[in-house]
């Protein structure tokens, strides 16, 4: 048994208890007994006063029951539930949930979570619409499924034959777990309406969740009043998996033809060995044994971080990492990566451009490198621009990729604290940030630096003492490095660390995120001929994809993994990758308890709900108020 | 049946009263005065008043005018000094009953107003068999007029249809009534008050009797029920409601409220027997459960108030 509102049976027992029995002493019913004379009387309880300011609590079979009664009036307060079926014309949502982590095998029966979790809902079938002899009026239920949004499987219905036939119709995603637009599905649906009322017909549905209880959204939101969440767990709390947290590749800035690819993965538990194999386009082009390192920290999971190659690839090309293991999720074991052809590096600089700023851009050997006189005279078709201060003016970068020296553009999120400008040197750098990636700056002196400060948003790459010297930011339609001071101004130019920063700056600037990896839950959108369609081809999934007449076309919320291809009329075909690395979507280990914002949930076992039992400690207030009227009486 | 209800029937009869040949048993019984008392008329008493009875008593100095035949010449003869010889004359003794007729008499098991009528009774029939003078009251209640100067056995009917006529209801201000009595003009004698004196007064009553001249008897009629409510059923969260008085007491009867109780019945006991015998009377407590010859042939004759 468990209770669904614990403190508030408390609180209520232990706010009406002492007042019953200050009650109990004031307004006690006494049988009225005539006596010869109270003088007696009187005299005796004043000595007893004198004697004893209070009286003993006495044994009364009155006060027995009326301590019950409160007792079990608190007790129906706090919702205690036990292990049963429903109850009678009880309404029941049952939300499945069908995320990425719900294709995990961690059974010895080598079935799913989400095959559990189908089970539980069918024996919650039949135990809700079952029938026997207590609940035999059956109530509606209806089915949801939520993984990265949520599903209608089966409106309210009293069938049991198509509550079953619309839980075995659901199928597994690859989505991450968002259970908010279930649970306001839910909601919305739980609430009983008659439009011819004003008010909410009949109680409120009892929402039961069957899922491995990994939903981070749900942290914040509240049980409303009056509101019945039953959590039934499925999954085991230590499973043993490999996934991704990264999968990347990048083109030397020098030699775009070379590329290394990075692979980051995460041993969740005591993860066994096994061998990562990287393909290229269907070949084998590199395998490596892994083996989980320790956690940090007590974390639940450890990161292995590799880096494979350089591999010489002269065109675009398909990659594909396979971990080769047994473990708890297969479906996770594998991830996709479309890489684009190499392409030549194009700068453009609005004069004047300083030499060693030029020397160092020209180190990297850029297909062009031009210099324009003025902002007017910029051209397109280049990987990005660098600007000089005195060429900025109050103007907003146009959109594209940017590298700013000796001043902060407007528009980024970046003011100036002061005019002043002071000595500086470096505090601080954002290592992790590929722009930093290797650049030292330990020697590194600034004699004129003005003060930034950088809103939400804004990466500091660099910090001085009073504020950051080097920001990178992306508003919407750019890609901006800033640096805040003149470097001319500083040592920076001649430290080798000023050649790695610009190697970096030009890679970021240059490289194509993103632009065709997709996670699941998101929607693909696609450009394509206006007016033409397109066929979408991924796992298990042959679709055709309108584009409208600007050429724009989208598909999704993807529901799956894996490299999917849009083959456009007189077009090459196209290739998109989507593969799960949010690290905490593809976290194994179920929850014991479904946490909400103030309350945690605890599991049910499996196969079953838990029934209020309120309305049978109501029947006993009854029948113990019954009892009392009887005392009373006699 | 509640808490002190009375059970037994009202007497109509005079063998009703006295069941059990009980005045026949009481024919050589007499009331006992046990100092002299100033009577109204001559009778078979011991008088204080000094003169013309056979008893002597004591002899005092001649003065002149007094009677030569009483001169003692054989203490003149002797001591050759006159003194005269002194008498005790012999008077009627007045015997006054006054009866609590209060609603808390009328209360209990056995009933005390009938306890207390029985007793009058056989009081009033040993007093008026022994020539003495009777009189009877009612204090409070409903009770047919005082008898007065009843005398001689024959008298004994008018006094037990007067008990029997007597209804216990209402109050009694027993210290007024006492007062009253006992402040009239007719002769002095034993005054015996048949109350449960559960009322405040009754000591002042005692008290105003003694200061009128009446050798005083309290006879306290207490009932099984108030002797010791606990063992005779009184248990639980009760209002005591005073059959005399508005109001109640609200209580929760438990040992400790017994205890407590007892203490303050001894108590009130002590106090009482200390008034009356300060006052120069005597208190005699009777449980209504008593055999009535107990109380006459032992209790009472022990105490005094009978040979």
């Amino acid at each position: 048994m468990n209770f669904l509102s614990p403190i508030a049976g408390l609180v209520l027992a232990a706010a009406v208890l002492p007042p019953l029995l200050l009650l109990w002493f004031l307004k006690l019913r006494r049988a009225r007994t005539p006596v010869s004379s109270q003088r007696l009387w009187r005299e005796a309880i004043e000595d007893m006063r004198a004697n004893a300011p209070f009286q003993r609590l006495r044994w009364r079979w009155l006060l027995v029951l009326q301590i019950l009664v409160l007792l079990l009036i608190a007790f129906a307060i706090a919702r205690p539930r036990v292990q049963g079926a429903g109850e009678s014309g009880q309404r029941t949502i049952l939300l499945i949930d069908t995320s990425g982590s719900m294709r995990a095998v961690d059974t010895d029966d080598g079935r799913t979570r989400l095959e559990h979790a189908k089970d539980v809902a069918l024996a919650r079938i039949d135990a809700l619409h079952g029938g026997g002899a207590l609940f035999s009026e059956s109530g509606e239920t209806m089915v949801l499924s939520f993984s990265g949004d949520a599903v209608v499987e089966c409106r309210f219905t009293s069938s049991a034959a198509e509550l079953r036939r619309s839980i075995a119709e659901i199928t597994p995603t690859d989505q991450p777990t968002r259970a908010v637009p279930a649970l306001r599905l839910a909601r919305a649906y739980a609430t009983n309406t008659d439009p011819e009322s004003p008010w909410p017909v009949g109680g409120p549905a009892v929402i039961e969740c069957i899922s491995d209880g990994r939903i981070p959204d749900l942290a914040d939101r509240f049980l409303e009043a009056g509101e019945s969440l039953v959590y039934h767990r499925v999954g085991s709390a230590d499973p043993k998996n490999w996934s991704y947290s990264v999968f990347a590749a990048d083109r030397d800035v020098r030699d775009p033809r070379q590329v290394r690819v990075l692979v980051g993965l995460i041993a969740e538990g005591a993860a066994v060995d096994g061998e990562l194999v990287l393909r290229v386009d269907d070949a084998v082009v590199a395998t490596r044994t892994i083996a989980a390192p320790e956690p940090r920290d007590d974390a639940p999971y450890a990161r292995l971080d590799l880096v494979l190659g350089p591999f010489t690839l002269d065109a675009g090309a398909t990659l594909e990492a396979e971990v080769v293991v047994s473990d708890a999720n297969p479906a996770d074991n594998t991830a996709w990566l479309e890489l684009p052809p190499p392409k030549p590096l194009r700068v453009q600089a609005i004069a004047p451009v300083p030499d060693l700023v030029r020397f160092g851009l020209e180190s990297l050997s850029p297909a062009s490198f031009d210099v324009v006189d003025s902002v007017e005279a910029l051209q397109t078709g280049y990987d990005f621009t660098v600007w000089p201060a005195e060429s900025l003016g109050d103007a907003i970068l146009p959109e594209g990729r940017h590298l700013v020296l000796g001043g902060i553009p407007n528009g980024l999120g970046i003011r100036q604290v002061s005019d002043q400008t002071a000595p500086a040197v470096v505090m601080a750098i954002e290592a992790l940030h590929p722009v930093m990636r290797g650049v030292g700056v330990g020697r590194l002196e600034i004699l004129n630096a003005p003060t930034w400060k950088a809103s939400r948003g804004v990466t500091e790459l660099m910090s001085g003492p009073g504020g950051g010297l080097v920001f990178a930011a992306e508003p919407p339609g750019r890609r901006v490095v800033a640096v805040g001071f003149d470097p001319m101004q500083s040592n920076w130019p001649a430290l080798p660390g000023f050649i790695a920063f610009l190697a970096n700056t030009a890679a970021w600037l240059s490289e194509v995120p993103e632009a065709n990896a997709f996670e699941p839950g998101d929607v693909m959108r696609l450009q394509g001929t206006p007016g033409a369609n397109a066929m979408l081809s991924g796992p298990g999934l042959e679709v055709e994809i309108p584009f409208d007449f600007d050429g724009r076309g989208e598909f999704g919320p993807l529901r799956s993994v894996g490299r999917y291809v849009v083959q456009s009329p007189g077009q090459r075909a196209t290739g998109y990758a989507v593969n799960r690395t949010d690290v905490e979507e593809n976290l194994l280990g179920s929850s014991e308890v479904l946490q909400l914002r103030g309350t945690a949930i605890s599991d049910e076992v499996s196969g079953s709900a838990k029934k209020s039992i309120r309305v049978w400690i109501l029947l006993v207030v009854l029948a113990v108020l019954l009892g009392e009227w009887w005392l009373w009486r006699r | 049946m509640r808490f002190g209800e009375t059970r037994d029937p009202a007497p109509t009869t005079m063998e009703e009263l006295a069941p059990g040949g009980l005045l026949a048993k009481l024919s050589r019984m007499d009331v006992v005065a046990r100092r002299a008392i100033r009577g109204a008329r001559s009778g078979e008493r011991r008088s204080r008043k000094r003169g013309g009875g056979l008893e002597f008593a004591e002899h005092r100095d001649y003065e002149p005018g007094d009677d030569l035949r009483f001169v003692d010449w054989n203490v003149f003869a002797r001591l050759d000094r006159l003194v005269t010889k002194v008498f005790i004359e012999e008077e009627d003794l007045t015997v006054a009953l006054l009866l609590d007729a209060s609603a808390s008499m009328d209360w209990g098991n056995p009933n005390k107003f009938l306890f207390a009528r029985r007793m009058a009774l056989c009081l009033g029939v040993v007093a008026l068999r022994a020539g003495h003078r009777l009189r009877v009251h009612g204090l409070g209640g409903s009770c047919p007029p005082d008898l007065a100067g009843l005398r001689g056995g024959s008298r004994s009917l008018p006094l037990s249809s007067w008990l029997l006529d007597a209804r216990a209801s209402g109050g009694s201000d027993l210290a007024e009534t006492v007062g009253r009595v006992s402040g009239g003009r007719q002769g002095r004698g034993v005054l015996i008050l048949l109350s449960d004196c559960l009322e405040d007064g009754a000591a002042d009553a005692v008290r105003r009797a003694a200061s009128s001249g009446w050798e005083t008897w309290v006879l306290r009629t207490l009932c099984p029920e108030e002797l010791d409510p606990g063992a005779n059923g009184l248990a639980g969260d009760l209002r005591l409601e005073d059959v005399e008085q508005e109001g109640g007491v609200e209580v929760t009867v438990n040992r400790s409220l017994l205890q407590a109780y007892h203490a303050r019945l001894n108590a009130d006991r002590s106090n009482l027997e200390s008034e009356v015998r300060r006052a120069g009377g005597r208190l005699v407590e009777l449980d209504t459960s008593l055999d009535p010859e107990l109380v006459l042939f032992e209790l009472l004759r022990r105490g005094g108030l009978l040979r």
